[in-house]
């Protein structure tokens, strides 16, 4: 759910009520998918069912009603998601083969093309130059492909492109005043209120994101530091933790961005872990239990969020723990036999 | 005292009499025809018609004395003309030149009757004459007093006036001044309570040679000449006249063929303003709507040439039978002429009361034998139905009324003509030909009523009842803000599960909102979306508790005033199917499809309509169907 992020001030326009329909159909199983992703053990025919009918409605409005954005911004977010699916589908894949092959300890995966993220992105950026209400929400979200997108070929320029857009971003958030009316609490209606709470909200995950963000940039520009940037990043992310547990906003998303912090958190630190030289076993292993400590935190505060577990089963698996790995991946894809 | 009522009394005499001086009464008698009848008809029916035109010409003397004996004072009668003189022999005058051939040598069989005696004709007029109550009687010549209607026959006239003269003495006046014009110029016109009377002898103005000698007694030169001499002063002025100028309603030509300089010197004489009316006869048309009211100026021969004009109807039976094509004038024998004579009331004001008396024969005597088989026929006639009036016609034919019998032949004549058409003679087999003939104007009516039914699609969708429908809908219908009752679905199959598929349109409602809400959507859907659902089950239940209150049946009437408040209300009318498919044998049942329908109305408008389906397994896999269609309805209060 870190790519959710609130609409409360999208524009809801639609060409038709076959627009209207094939898109709430979609949205339904979006949400029937997310909702099954959540239990301890998915169904994995739901699962597939689900995103495949959510992929199926929203790709015929994106099809034929090429000016309705929020169908076409949703069909982006369904794409990561089924991105994250085969993702997943992969680490369990490779988590098999090792497991077979009685194999010590895997390394991270290695880079690949991701044409559904590709699309995602392209998506993202036509409703961020096509619907203004949009906009916001259809940045972050690129700026979050462009950050996790890893396909080998260009990662500095996609770690770049997402830093341009979430700096513009943080602009934007940080200099313009939400919108709407400013009354008194009990008077202000419910998307006046969330329109506050998600700019607070929004607010915090653009800076966890750009701190994940520039840290990974980090890596790469001066692999030699990368101690001392995993050390920078704990500390700023500390920071922000800290901002969040004393905001005014509601304990539900208070732990949603906890989580959101711990899981990229953790993800830094297993990347750090992947990256350092050769010889420095007693560190690499630290990093790892650090990033399993931070993946197990979010996973505290928000059980069964794939994200987390995907990233726990990949650090299981540079630990060499693949019955565990395996447990984390079937979380995320479910029991069945598709 | 005394004198003072005295005074009153003789102001109240004078005032009576000039109250009484202020008006003329008279009546108007015009076109006899005692001398010329029968004239253009054969056999017994002349005789017939010599009676007749006495029997006129007697009740109209009668009529006239009845109303002098009950109270009605009248000043003078004046007769207008056509005796039918050119008909009678005048006394042989070697010194007289003879101008003509009148009357004309008869043909055995052939009217008008035997001519008489100057003589003869005199007696007899003069006993009509004696017999009227009223003393002042004038006199006008008409077209038919002169031979061949020419002017230089006025001698005929003018012996017949002297004969009268010498045995009605001091009652007899030449109106016109003819007979006095032969012998010493006396001052034209007379005068009655100060009211000028002024002849107009237009007795030959219809004849082809007016004109010719312009200085002869009775062309028009002269006789306007004379008349505008005589309108003198500011003295009220009635004229009288045979003819006026307005046209023959048959050949539709005028009756007076005179000059166009002519002519307008009489339109500056009748437009004076002393002239008050004019008076003339000589018409002899059945259509009572013609006479006793001003002259229509469509009648008038030219614009404004018929001025302040009023006909008389005629005495004689002369063109009352109506001719056999004119199918219009119906043979009833109360309506069938317009006979009688003039009773004139006219005030020095200019105000006019002009009465028609009219003869109705009907009351004299009783109907011909074969009137029945003519008005029948006449019937048929109106109808174009020609074989059926030819055989009423040929009926009428054996009637022992000459009259009858001459208006049936020609009636038969012409139904035979109509049948020889070739329209006639297709309709026998095809007979709408006959309707469309008959009914020209009818048939048009159609064609244009089919026609405009024809493109009555274009017209009333997109013009009135289009334009009518979206003033309506504008006025009358609310917005929708996606509240809507739900009545309970009809099922188009027999396995449909309407009762199900209800709850979950409505459930499918509040999913939309918390599919909205959860997706970040929750402030754009402003207010509830619900569709309200009442089950059957529950409806019928509830109605069926009601009392019935003094006989009253209160179920009923709640049923109807929820029912009203549902139909003047958003409401989604709406229907499933479910079409299972077959399954092979042995093997699992294949998913059948489920359909559904909905439209969203108010009253007797149509807002919207879908039409949706989904794969279903089994009957009861409503839900995508319904949460389809709950997605659109709501979409429509998003709009």
């Amino acid at each position: 759910m870190t790519m959710f992020q609130s609409q409360s001030d999208a524009s809801f326009n639609f060409t038709d009520e076959s627009s209207f329909g094939h898109f709430m159909t979609g949205l339904r199983a979006l949400r029937r998918y997310s909702e099954e992703t959540e239990r301890d053990q998915p169904n994995r025919d739901l699962l597939t069912q689900n995103l495949a009918r959510a992929y199926d409605n929203l790709n015929y409005c994106v099809t034929n009603y090429p000016d309705d954005f929020v169908p076409l911004y949703s069909l982006g977010l369904v794409l990561t998601m089924k991105n994250q699916f085969i993702y997943a589908q992969a680490l369990a894949d490779r988590n098999a083969q090792a497991e077979a092959a009685h194999a010590a300890q895997l390394g991270p995966p290695a880079p690949r093309p991701w044409p559904l993220l590709d699309h995602a992105a392209d998506l993202f950026e036509r409703a961020m130059h096509g619907s203004v209400m949009l906009a916001e929400a259809a940045r972050f979200n690129l700026a979050h492909v462009y950050a996790k997108r890893d396909n080998g070929t260009d990662g500095v320029g996609d770690l770049n492109r997402a830093l341009e857009l979430l700096h513009a971003f943080s602009a934007s958030v940080g200099s313009v005043p939400p919108a709407g009316r400013r009354q008194l609490g009990w008077f202000r209606s419910e998307r006046e209120q969330m329109r506050e709470r998600d700019y607070h909200a929004l607010r915090f995950q653009v800076s966890i994101l750009t701190l994940f963000v520039q840290t990974r940039r980090a890596f790469r520009d001066n692999p030699e530091s990368i101690e001392r940037s995993v050390g920078t990043v704990q500390q700023r992310i500390a920071c922000e933790r800290e901002e969040i547990a004393q905001s005014a906003l509601p304990p539900p998303i208070k732990a949603d961005l906890l989580a959101d912090s711990s899981t990229k958190m953790g993800y830094l630190s297993y990347e750090a872990a992947m990256a350092l030289p050769n010889g420095t076993e007693e560190k690499r292993s630290e990093l790892l239990a650090e990033a399993q400590s931070e993946l197990g935190q979010a996973l505290l505060r928000k059980p069964n969020w794939n994200p987390p577990q995907i990233y726990m089963a990949q650090v299981l698996q540079a630990l060499g723990r693949f019955e565990e790995a395996r447990a984390n991946l079937k979380a995320v894809l479910g029991n069945g036999t598709s | 005292m005394r004198s003072e009522l005295l005074n009153w009394i003789s102001l109240a005499i004078i005032a009576g009499v000039c109250a009484r001086g202020q008006q003329v009464t008279f009546a108007q008698i015009t076109d006899a025809h005692l001398f010329d009848a029968g004239k253009a008809s054969h056999g017994r029916n002349i005789y017939e018609q010599a009676l007749d035109n006495r029997a006129a010409l007697h009740w109209a003397i009668l009529e006239i004395n009845r109303m002098v004996a009950e109270g009605k004072d009248l000043d003078f009668v004046v007769f207008t003309g056509d005796w039918g003189l050119e008909n009678v022999q005048l006394k042989n005058d070697p010194t007289r030149p003879m101008r003509c051939q009148c009357p004309r040598p008869s043909t055995e069989g052939e009217g008008p009757i035997p001519p008489v005696t100057i003589d003869t004709a005199a007696d007899e007029v003069r006993r009509e004459l004696e017999a009227l109550v009223v003393r002042k009687i004038f006199l006008l010549p008409g077209d038919a007093d002169l031979c061949n209607g020419d002017a230089r026959d006025l001698h005929r006239y003018v012996e017949f006036v002297r004969e009268l003269e010498k045995r009605l003495p001091m009652r007899i006046f030449d109106l016109t001044n003819t007979v006095q014009t032969d012998s010493l110029r006396a001052e034209p016109g007379n005068s009655i309570r100060g009211m000028r009377l002024l002849g107009l002898n237009s007795a030959g103005f219809g004849s082809e040679r007016v004109g010719q000698e312009r200085n002869l007694a009775g062309t028009p030169a002269r006789e306007f000449d004379q008349l505008k001499k005589a309108i003198n002063g500011d003295q009220s002025t009635l004229i009288f006249a045979h003819s006026a100028d307005v046209n023959d309603l048959l050949s539709k030509q005028p009756f007076w063929k005179i000059e166009d300089q002519d002519r307008k010197t009489w339109k500056e004489i009748a437009a004076r303003p002393q002239v008050i009316a004019m008076f003339a006869g000589h018409v002899h048309s059945t259509n009572r709507t013609l006479y006793a009211r001003q002259v229509d100026a469509s009648w008038s021969a030219k614009p404004g040439s018929a001025p302040k004009t009023f006909i008389a109807p005629p005495v004689a039976i002369l063109g009352q039978d109506p001719p056999a094509r004119v199918v219009d004038t119906p043979p009833a024998p109360a309506g069938r002429t317009a006979r009688g004579f003039l009773l004139v009331t006219a005030t020095h004001t200019g105000a006019l009361s002009v009465q028609p008396y009219w003869y109705v024969p009907l009351d004299q005597k009783p109907a011909s034998d074969g009137d029945a088989a003519l008005m029948q026929a006449h019937a048929a006639v109106l109808d174009e139905q020609w074989d059926e009036a030819a055989n009423k016609f040929a009926n009428a034919m054996t009637s022992s009324d000459s009259r009858v019998r001459a208006v049936a032949t020609q009636g038969y004549e012409m139904a035979r003509a109509e049948m020889r058409a070739w329209w006639w003679q297709v309709g026998a087999y095809f007979p709408p030909i006959r309707w469309i003939h008959a009914h020209p104007r009818r048939t048009l009516i159609v064609l244009l009523i089919c026609l405009a039914l024809l493109v009555s699609p274009k017209i009333f969708s997109w013009s009135f009842a289009y334009g009518a429908n979206m003033f309506l809908y504008g006025l009358l219908v609310p917005q929708f803000r996606g509240k809507a009752f739900l009545p309970a679905p009809s099922a188009l199959s027999q396995d449909a599960r309407v009762d199900l598929f209800a709850l979950e349109l409505s459930h499918g409602a509040e999913e939309v909102r918390d599919l909205l809400r959860w997706f970040g959507f929750a402030g754009t859907v402003a207010g509830p979306l619900p569709l309200l659902s009442l089950p059957s089950q529950v409806s019928s239940a509830l109605s069926s508790t009601l009392p019935t209150i003094k006989g009253v049946d209160v179920n009923k009437l709640v049923a109807f005033l929820v029912s009203l408040t549902r139909y003047f209300g958003w409401r989604v009318e709406s229907y499933l199917a479910f079409c299972s498919s077959t399954a092979a044998l042995g093997a699992p049942p294949p998913p059948g499809t489920m359909r559904a329908f909905a439209a969203l109305r108010w009253a007797w408008f149509t807002k919207n309509s879908w039409n949706v389906q989904a794969t279903a397994a089994t009957a009861f896999d409503v839900q995508d169907v319904a949460f389809d269609l709950a997605t659109r309805v709501l979409w429509v209060s998003l709009q």
